[in-house]
């Protein structure tokens, strides 16, 4: 589903806020149509929730986001059903149904958008877990395949309805490097293939280094955004003690 | 000098205090959840009877077969002895007045107004509306709610509604199920005191009516309407890790016990006041 902004997401200074607790504040940033980002920061800075308020879970107490050209983080449920129409999304868990098999899972929102017949969802369904390369375990259930397996099958089901934006929430963690590297290399192949926009969720360097054309790194004390740019040029200078101490795998003094 | 022993008491006194307004503040919270859940239940059920092509008919049926079917060897077994234990309970103070025979009155309407009816609402709670918690609350702590949203599928549509049809539509069928059981149990007993077959049948036939019939079902409906309305909201409600789904489950179990037996007043006063 393509969009017509040069912009596949908008994020205009959006405060993120639980109960009188502020957790980030002030943040925009965007995201040209075609890119891959990733958002960094340490453990409990706010990378996820961020993530969570981007596909619109939650309302942003301030701000608001937008993905192509529609409002996500509108007070209209329609605007945000038509917003989240245009995005896919991998959780950190991958999510899959356990009751379903990985072609049901992937077949679902086919299932529940389209009037398609079931042969022709069925295929549908089937290529895009041979894009993942898993179309031999097709009928496999989710507690039947691997941690790496589950991930690549939730990126399937989250391409299903043809998005202009795939969110990913942290895709490496619980994997092994290998199978890190290769999710890594299906991602660059879905950018480059399919020109999906790719937000990803992180805090795996070599991850960072070989897929994002941009990165945008949170902190947890300032609750902004402290750092934006290639991931290359932010490793040779880091504009402030803390992205140098990220970068350089550095434990914090005052930690 | 300050007495230290009086500024513990002082701060023991304002902990109590404090512990008793969160946990106020808790309840009235909970409740209003609840009311906000009934309201989201009143539009599911509404938009669901206007437009039942809405309905995921494959996953209620099968729902309802596993908490329904599935549940027929338990609830069984539970009647039948209850109906038995019943008979014999009863059967010594009766004997003492020579009216032994009124032991089949006494089983036939306990199980068509009340027993059978609760034993088989709690057999429910227990055994299936447990699982609905559980199944949520672990659908909840593996982001599988969230991935529903983001696909932009209705959770209530999704998950909730079949669920609440499959209860509401298997705790009415079981209920029968378990009267029939149940007092086909007592009458048996009392054939064991000497009387044959026909003259207990006879008995039974003329002891039960159809008020007493119908009370059972009306209330097996609402038992089943709330019992999985109540384990929804658990479910949905689970936040954190494993312990977090256990904690859903038994708050779950207890919630659903406690609106039967509520609930189960509010009816015994209406059909008091209503003579029926």
């Amino acid at each position: 589903m393509l969009n017509h902004s040069p912009f596949a997401v908008r994020v205009e200074n959006v405060t993120l806020a639980y109960k009188n607790d502020i957790i980030l504040q002030n943040i925009s940033f965007s995201v040209p149509s075609g890119q891959i980002l990733a958002i960094l920061g340490s453990s409990g800075c706010g990378k996820s929730t961020l993530l969570k308020h981007i596909v619109g879970l939650h309302r942003p107490s301030k701000g608001k986001i937008w993905i192509g050209e529609t409002l996500i983080s509108s007070p209209n449920l329609s605007d945000r059903i038509k917003a989240q129409r245009q995005i896919g999304v991998m959780y950190q868990s991958g999510a899959l149904f356990g009751s379903l098999s990985l072609l049901e899972n992937v077949r679902l929102p086919l299932d529940e958008f389209t009037s398609l017949p079931l042969q022709a969802k069925n295929s549908i369904a089937w290529s895009k877990l041979a894009l993942v390369g898993l179309e031999n375990r097709a009928h496999h259930l989710p507690s039947e395949i691997s941690g790496g397996m589950i991930k690549r099958a939730a990126i399937a089901r989250a391409l299903a309805l043809d998005p202009a934006v795939l969110f990913l929430d942290e895709p490496s963690a619980g994997l092994d490097p290998v199978t890190s590297a290769s999710l890594d290399e299906l991602i660059l192949r879905i950018n480059s293939s399919l020109g999906i926009t790719f937000v990803i969720v992180t805090h795996e360097l070599p991850s960072i280094f070989s897929i994002a054309n941009h990165v945008i790194m949170l902190d947890r004390s300032s609750k902004s955004i402290i750092a934006s740019g290639n991931p290359h040029q932010l490793l040779q200078n880091p504009p402030n003690e803390i992205v140098r101490r990220f970068f350089h795998r550095q434990p914090d003094p005052l930690a | 000098m300050p007495n230290p022993l009086n500024f513990s008491a002082q701060r023991q006194h304002s902990s109590t205090i404090s512990l008793l307004g969160s946990h106020v503040l808790h309840i009235l919270d909970d409740l209003r959840q609840q009311l906000t859940f009934s309201g989201k239940l009143l539009k599911i059920l509404l938009s669901a009877f206007i437009c039942p092509n809405s309905i995921r008919w494959r996953e209620t049926l099968l729902i309802f077969r596993k908490c329904g079917s599935d549940a027929l060897l338990i609830v069984s077994l539970i009647s039948l002895l209850m109906g038995m234990i019943l008979a014999f309970q009863s059967a010594i103070p009766l004997r003492q007045f020579g009216v032994d025979i009124f032991v089949v009155n006494l089983v036939v309407l306990s199980i068509l107004r009340e027993l059978g009816v609760i034993m088989t609402a709690i057999v429910f709670a227990g055994r299936s509306a447990s699982a609905f918690a559980a199944e949520l609350g672990t659908m909840r702590i593996n982001e599988e709610i969230n991935a529903l949203i983001t696909l932009g599928l209705d959770p209530d549509r999704f998950l909730i509604l079949p669920r609440i049809l499959a209860g509401t539509l298997a705790v009415p069928i079981l209920t029968i199920y378990a009267n029939v059981i149940g007092i086909l149990g007592g009458l048996f007993i009392v054939t064991t005191f000497g009387y044959s077959w026909p003259a207990v049948w006879n008995q039974a036939l003329q002891a039960a009516t159809l008020p007493d019939l119908f009370t059972g079902i009306i209330k097996s409906l609402a038992f089943g309407f709330l019992v999985s309305a109540a384990a929804c909201l658990r479910g949905f409600q689970t936040q954190g890790g494993a312990i977090a789904v256990g904690i859903s489950t038994t708050r779950s179990v207890v919630s659903s016990i406690l609106l039967i037996i509520i609930s189960d007043l509010l009816f015994a006063l209406v059909f008091y006041s209503l003579e029926f």
